[in-house]
């Protein structure tokens, strides 16, 4: 006999509504059943009225969590349509912002997980690190979240020489303190006990779930959009994947503190050569055609697909967020689980559902 | 180039969608996702796979009142998107591993298929 | 031993936290906070309204007004960006809780008199 018991919307490792109802025999889960429309705003009929510049500040708006991403995916979209090429400088801009979005995005879910198996004290020293990043966002972009720094042509603001001297202390102190919970998160027997051999996705799996993320590198696949010939900032700043093979929730874990390092070493590379130059191209006319971009958010791969019609206004925009790809994969992993470690398993895939359902 | 397009391989009917998209997984292509627009009365979707960092794009077109096939019998992780265009466009998939029937986003009293 | 090596540094140090509302921390110089608008040189020209992603500025040509929606501005600055007489700036300093919502300011626009032009024909 089983019974059904829901999981949500409201909960108190949730960051955002999302509804799961399991049905369980004697403390193991049986079977599961997501059910979203919590958050669902509409933004892809809303991009109507709104001509191709504006549409930039609403695709910010999807996640608070992966904004930046989102700014700057949608803007090499239509840079894509347009056919023109920016200067050097805006895109090392781009890069510099990006990646310390993701070094806050990762500093955030680490504190999440901490607190899904009530380990309160590391949630808060991880919170206090991020503070730290946040101050220096602010300094650089004028807005703690939601940064506006991309724009049809390049980037809205300038790096002066101050700003550079900041960021740089910045990245010495949270390289410093990353160092002290990692040992916690990757030692320490209380989490290992919690963590160890939970949901494991084999290589095959994770591939043919249509995974995206450190969910799929987790267990093996070495896929990173940040790889791809389209951008190749990323391999003359010495980019490298982050890969565990054990597919468990302690694997992804170590991926997202690898990648943590990985971003503080990419920033500085880039700090080191950014270019001079004009921060922005001016551009004339209106967009046709349609064009697909992807990027690499903290969660995984984005993809856009923006298609003009001539007019100021677009006339198609569709947004695929990681998320999205990994929640059929809770459907997978579930089942044999017990009903303590239900948090765990369902933040382990970093759920970020108001970007799921825009 | 002024006209961008994306380039597409065209399939004719719903069965040898079905086929070619066996054919991608044998091959060890991964889901992307499936992109839906309005298009001459009908409605055009587009498959987009992916495998070493190239995409391989199938385009469909549906015909005004024709039920597409569903492919979350190949790719599993389809059905969420094939669910959430049932709510927003008013297609319908015959198949579906899990079929929410028009109510994955959309409530009984909100309007009905908004982006149609 | 890694956790408790942290938790007896915090315990000898002082609080990472700040006693709101006896100490505010003063705004950092380049934090978006509010729009301020000059209305000297303003021509009516209406391109701040074009630009304005959210509908939040109204400009009446017939009443000579300039009108901001405090709630909607999103602090884009777009509007700042565009303006080609220079009239909106963007201050650190934020709106207070408890504003009204809009703010009218009327222009000094003085209009060229006809007969000037109709004479130098």
């Amino acid at each position: 006999m089983t019974t059904v018991i829901p999981f949500g919307p409201q909960h108190p490792v949730l960051p955002e509504p999302v509804s799961l109802k399991l049905e369980i025999d004697n403390d193991v889960v049986v079977g599961a059943l997501p059910s979203l429309g919590y958050v669902h705003r509409g933004l892809e009929k809303f991009i109507d009225t709104k001509d191709y510049n504006q549409t930039t500040y609403i695709c910010e708006r999807i996640c608070g969590i992966c904004s930046a991403l989102h700014g700057i995916t949608y803007t090499r979209a239509v840079e894509k349509l347009f056919d023109v090429e920016i200067p050097e400088r805006a895109q090392y801009i781009r890069v510099i912002v990006g990646e310390l979005n993701r070094i806050h995005s990762h500093l955030l879910w680490l504190g999440l997980f901490a607190d899904g198996f009530g380990f309160e004290s590391l949630f808060y020293e991880c919170w206090k690190y991020r503070e730290g990043v946040l101050d220096v966002l602010e300094r650089i972009t004028g807005n703690r979240v939601i940064h506006s720094i991309s724009k049809v042509g390049g980037v809205t603001k300038d790096l002066t020489n101050e700003h550079i001297d900041m960021i740089e202390k910045m990245l010495d102190t949270v390289e410093a303190q990353v160092k002290n919970i990692e040992k916690v998160f990757v030692n320490n027997y209380t989490v290992k006990k919690r963590c160890v051999g939970l949901a494991t996705m084999s290589k095959q799996l994770a591939y043919e779930a249509g995974t995206a993320g450190p969910t799929l590198r987790g267990s093996g696949n070495a896929i990173d959009v940040r790889n791809t010939p389209d951008w190749d900032i990323y391999k003359d700043l010495g980019f490298k994947t982050a890969v565990e093979q054990d597919g468990d929730c302690y694997a992804r874990t170590k991926v997202r503190i690898t990648e943590l390092y990985e971003s503080i070493k990419l920033i500085r590379n880039a700090l080191s050569k950014l270019p001079n130059g004009d921060i922005a191209t001016p551009i004339k006319g209106f967009p046709t055609g349609e064009a697909i971009m992807r990027t690499e958010q903290p969660r995984g791969e984005v993809v856009y697909y923006v298609k003009g019609n001539g007019t100021k206004n677009l006339q198609r925009l569709k947004v695929r967020t990681p998320t999205f790809a990994n929640i059929p994969s809770l459907l997978l992993t579930l089942p044999g689980v017990k009903l303590a470690d239900v948090p765990i398993v369902v933040l382990t895939i970093d759920p970020c559902i108001s970007c799921t359902e825009r | 180039m002024l006209d961008n397009t994306i380039d597409a391989t065209e399939m004719k009917s719903s069965d040898e969608l079905l086929k070619t998209v066996e054919g991608l997984k044998n091959d060890g292509y991964r889901f992307s996702t499936i992109i839906c627009q309005k298009a001459n009365e009908g409605h055009d979707l587009l498959y987009l796979f992916e495998k070493d960092n190239k995409l391989k794009n199938l385009r469909y077109f549906v015909k005004p009142g024709e039920k597409p096939k569903s492919i979350s019998g190949i790719y599993l992780c389809a059905l969420l998107i094939e669910n959430e265009y049932q709510d927003l466009f008013g297609l319908t998939f015959e198949g579906l591993a899990i079929d929410y029937k028009g109510h994955l986003y959309l409530t009984p009293n909100s309007p009905k298929t908004p982006l149609a | 031993m890694g956790m408790l090596n942290l938790v007896l540094t915090n315990i000898s140090r002082k609080p990472a936290t700040r006693l709101y509302p006896f100490e505010i921390r003063e705004p950092f110089k380049e934090f978006k906070g509010s729009i301020v608008f000059n209305p000297e040189n303003c021509i009516l020209c209406g391109l701040c309204q074009k630009k304005c992603p959210p509908d939040a500025i109204t400009v009446t040509k017939a009443d000579k007004t300039w009108e901001i929606n405090l709630f909607r501005c999103i602090m884009c600055t777009e509007c700042v960006a565009n303006c080609p007489k220079d009239c909106l700036s963007v201050s650190n300093q934020r709106t207070k809780t408890g504003a009204k919502e809009t703010l009218k300011v009327s222009v000094p626009i003085v209009d060229k008199p006809k007969a000037a032009k109709a004479s130098s024909k």
